[in-house]
């Protein structure tokens, strides 16, 4: 009886302390700062595009204060995996904290949250997908990104050039957490603001072995060889000769200088060669193939920009067909796609 | 009353046993996430420390050489790459030969620095080609199917801990870019026979030594075609025996073309003003070391009492070198103001003009002696593309050869050795 009595009650002790541990599983699942901080570092790692959204919280080295209690969207990246594929892409938020002016101390906290997409998604907070890391209780969040490095004077901080870096206040810890890119190179940030042009041009000047900046110039990083997918992305399998007309146009610019979809000259099997002419003046199309410019039946060489004042009483052809050149005896004409070619 | 108690109990049964099970649950789902988060903390440590390894790797591609290579097994290396002599050093940076070498004299391990504690060592997995392992794949927009692939890079496969990356290094060392300025074609700027252009609005690079028999072996191997291996092979020689459409074929596959002669004449003779880069009135000295017009060359053409000295052969390797110095391959004298090197002398090279296909070929080389007038810039002669038999040129002056000389041991007495390289135009 006595024993019968004793096993009851632990049996009932037992169960009574895992009930109290159910209350845990109607809390929102949260990671800890540094296991949020190793798995974004794995996750972000790879990235090789990324998109700058409110660009004005950046490097300020303030902490995003307003507007209250809203998700901010601060960064979209996207994440090569295997074999030269995308494999995902990811959104960083924030969730403003709310400031109570008179007394200075937070009434509720801020969240960082980073939100796992497909490749061609557009971030939205509201979305519900697969993955999503989330930190919470999260105070005084400053951001910092750039592709030179940049000094925070308030915090005494030196940031690295392409690596994104994030400090905030959490439980009274104060945390710097730092995500290198390592296959981001300049031309693959797309900043809100864009960016002066004398800076970009200056970048590649005499004795320049690359054009890639980055943390590791002429270095790309994937996951793993073998691809997920098995679409074949190389265009162009045969030479195709331009006054065929089989060649493959690979960059398209509009009459208002607009490229009218990506450009995908980058995965043409023999190469690629722009023509002078076109609709646009400032860019030329391309087409992917060999470059046999000059001769018989294809398009003329670029000869580069214009610098003397030319005439805007001449028409769009003769304004190209002096920023071109072709074999010595070859005449230069316009084609039905205002494409200067050599006959 | 008496019934009120055992339904009581039978009611705090049915709230126990679920919220029990939820507990439970919880618990489990605390082991695992505890579990899986040290997992995260164990990988990204792992990436950290893949990512020091690849700066290891990356500084050993593009200088060269290895602190953790020993000088003996260093040598061991050039003897396996055979090019241990008459050599430029510049032939082992960013070479896939040498990597491998150097792989495989440490084994796969590669040795790295870790900040207030000792080195660690990461891994670099073999990868399985064909009937034999290598620790380095060659990957090429030709044969990868993926979207974002560059045109030519050695990928390595690092392993630390349970993680693995690849690691994909391109070649940044051999090349260099073409300042953008005013530029003209050919030997004077108010000749008929020229034209102005620039490149104000295009980004050129130049490979700065000619393409090599490595690169040749190499290309032909991986895309599987017939390739006669020459007598003799040097894999740092540079590579001859190509037709114009082999050279061509070449440069696309490193996604690159074949250089064109306005823009060799842009990478080598010397802007009079290099500071100003729009100067319509383009002088030009005939030389790529000095903007005058009168040098040792000048001389050798003009002075009776001429003497050769063998320091010139560091500015042109003509004919009168070959009995004075074995002859280096890959090297980096008769440099230019853009950092192109093999200017003069040594091979002839085979170039795209798209202006004058009549005048394709560099023939200043050591088929010449100093006194020759083919040792100038702009000097160009006509190749048809695809015999190397002197007398099917039109040369006006005779080429005479010697037997006996090494550099041209064993080839047929009236075939020409041609060179190439290749340019690269920017997106």
């Amino acid at each position: 009886m006595y024993e019968e009595t004793k096993m009851r009650f632990s049996l009932l002790l037992i169960m009574t302390i895992f009930s109290l541990f159910s209350c845990d599983i109607l809390k929102e699942k949260e990671l800890a700062s540094d296991v949020f901080e190793a798995k974004k570092y794995v996750d972000w790692a790879y990235t090789h595009k990324l998109s700058i959204v409110n660009q004005h919280y950046f490097n300020v080295d303030q902490p995003i204060s307003r507007p209250y209690l809203t998700w901010q969207l601060l960064a979209k990246f996207s994440v090569l995996g295997g074999g030269g594929d995308e494999a995902y892409s990811e959104c960083l938020f924030y969730k403003v904290p709310y400031v109570d002016k008179k007394r200075k101390k937070e009434k509720i906290f801020g969240q960082i949250l980073s939100k796992r997409i497909p490749t061609d998604s557009e971030c939205n907070v509201e979305d519900k997908f697969l993955k999503k890391d989330l930190v919470t209780e999260v105070e005084r969040f400053k951001i910092f990104f750039s592709n030179q490095k940049i000094l925070a004077k308030n915090s005494k901080r030196e940031v690295p050039p392409f690596m994104l870096t994030i400090n905030y206040l959490k439980k009274g810890k104060i945390h710097w957490s730092s995500f290198p890119l390592i296959n981001l190179n300049s031309e693959n940030i797309k900043w809100e603001i864009k960016k002066d042009k004398s800076f970009l041009k200056n970048r590649l000047a005499r004795y320049s072995s690359i054009e890639r900046d980055g943390l590791f110039k002429g270095g790309y990083f994937w996951s793993n060889l073998e691809r997920e997918v098995t679409d074949d992305f190389r265009v162009g399998l045969a030479h195709q000769k331009y006054f065929d007309g089989k060649a493959i146009r690979c960059e398209t610019w509009s009459k208002s200088c607009r490229k009218k979809e990506a450009s995908f000259c980058q995965n043409c099997r023999w190469g690629w060669y722009e023509v002078i002419g076109g609709k646009c003046e400032r860019f030329n199309d391309k087409f992917c193939g060999q470059d046999n410019c000059g001769t018989v039946g294809w398009p003329a060489c670029p000869k580069g920009l214009d610098q003397e004042k030319i005439s805007y009483l001449k028409g769009h052809c003769q304004r190209s067909k002096e920023r071109a050149f072709c074999q010595k005896g070859l005449q230069k004409v316009c084609d039905g796609d205002g494409v200067v070619i050599c006959l | 009353m008496k019934n009120f108690r055992p339904k009581l109990k039978f009611f705090l049964f049915l709230v126990f046993i679920p919220t029990f099970f939820m507990g439970f649950y919880f618990l489990y789902n605390k082991y695992s996430n505890d579990k899986e988060a040290k997992r995260w903390i164990e990988r990204s440590n792992d990436l950290k420390d893949l990512i020091r390894t690849s700066e290891v790797l990356q500084k050993v591609w593009s200088e060269g050489q290895a602190d953790q290579l020993s000088d003996a097994e260093f040598t061991e290396c050039k003897k396996e790459l055979i090019a241990y002599d008459d050599v430029d050093p510049s032939y082992f940076r960013c070479n896939p030969d040498f990597i491998e070498c150097f792989l495989k004299k440490v084994k796969g391990k590669v040795r790295f620095k870790r900040r207030g504690k000792s080195s660690k060592f990461s891994s670099v997995e073999p990868i399985k080609v064909g009937n034999k392992k290598y620790f380095g794949q060659i990957i090429t927009r030709w044969d990868h199917k993926g979207k974002y692939v560059p045109n030519y890079s050695m990928a390595l496969k690092l392993v630390s801990g349970r993680t693995s990356l690849v690691f994909l290094m391109q070649n940044s060392c051999n090349e260099v870019f073409l300042p953008q300025r005013n530029y003209s074609y050919g030997k004077y700027s108010r000749d008929k026979d020229t034209f102005f252009w620039n490149n104000f609005n295009q980004n050129i690079f130049i490979d700065k030594f000619q393409v090599t028999f490595r690169d040749i072996s190499e290309w032909k191997r991986k895309l599987r075609l017939p390739f006669e291996i020459p007598n003799n092979f040097i894999p740092s020689d540079s590579a001859f025996g190509l037709t114009m459409k082999e050279m061509k074929d070449y440069c696309s596959f490193k996604g690159k073309q074949l250089l064109q002669t306005h823009i060799w004449d842009a990478a080598t003779y010397i802007p009079q003003d290099i500071q100003n880069n729009r100067k319509r009135i383009i002088k030009k000295g005939p030389y790529p070391w000095t903007k005058k017009k009168v040098s040792f060359l000048w001389k050798a053409k003009n002075n009776p009492d001429f003497k050769f000295e063998r320091k010139y052969c560091k500015k042109v390797f003509t004919k009168d070198c070959l009995s004075l110095m074995p002859f280096k391959r890959h090297s980096i004298n008769s440099s230019s103001w853009t950092g192109v090197f093999q200017v003069l002398g040594g091979y002839p090279e085979a170039m795209k003009n798209p202006y004058n296909e009549l005048k394709n070929l560099k023939l200043s080389s050591f088929y010449f002696n100093v006194d020759s007038p083919w040792h100038e810039l702009g000097k160009r002669a006509q190749w048809n593309g695809l015999s190397f038999d002197v007398n099917r040129m039109d040369l006006q002056e005779e080429i005479k050869f010697e037997k006996k000389l090494k550099a041209l041991e064993k080839l047929p007495s009236s075939e020409l050795r041609i060179s190439f390289r290749c340019m690269r135009k920017l997106k």
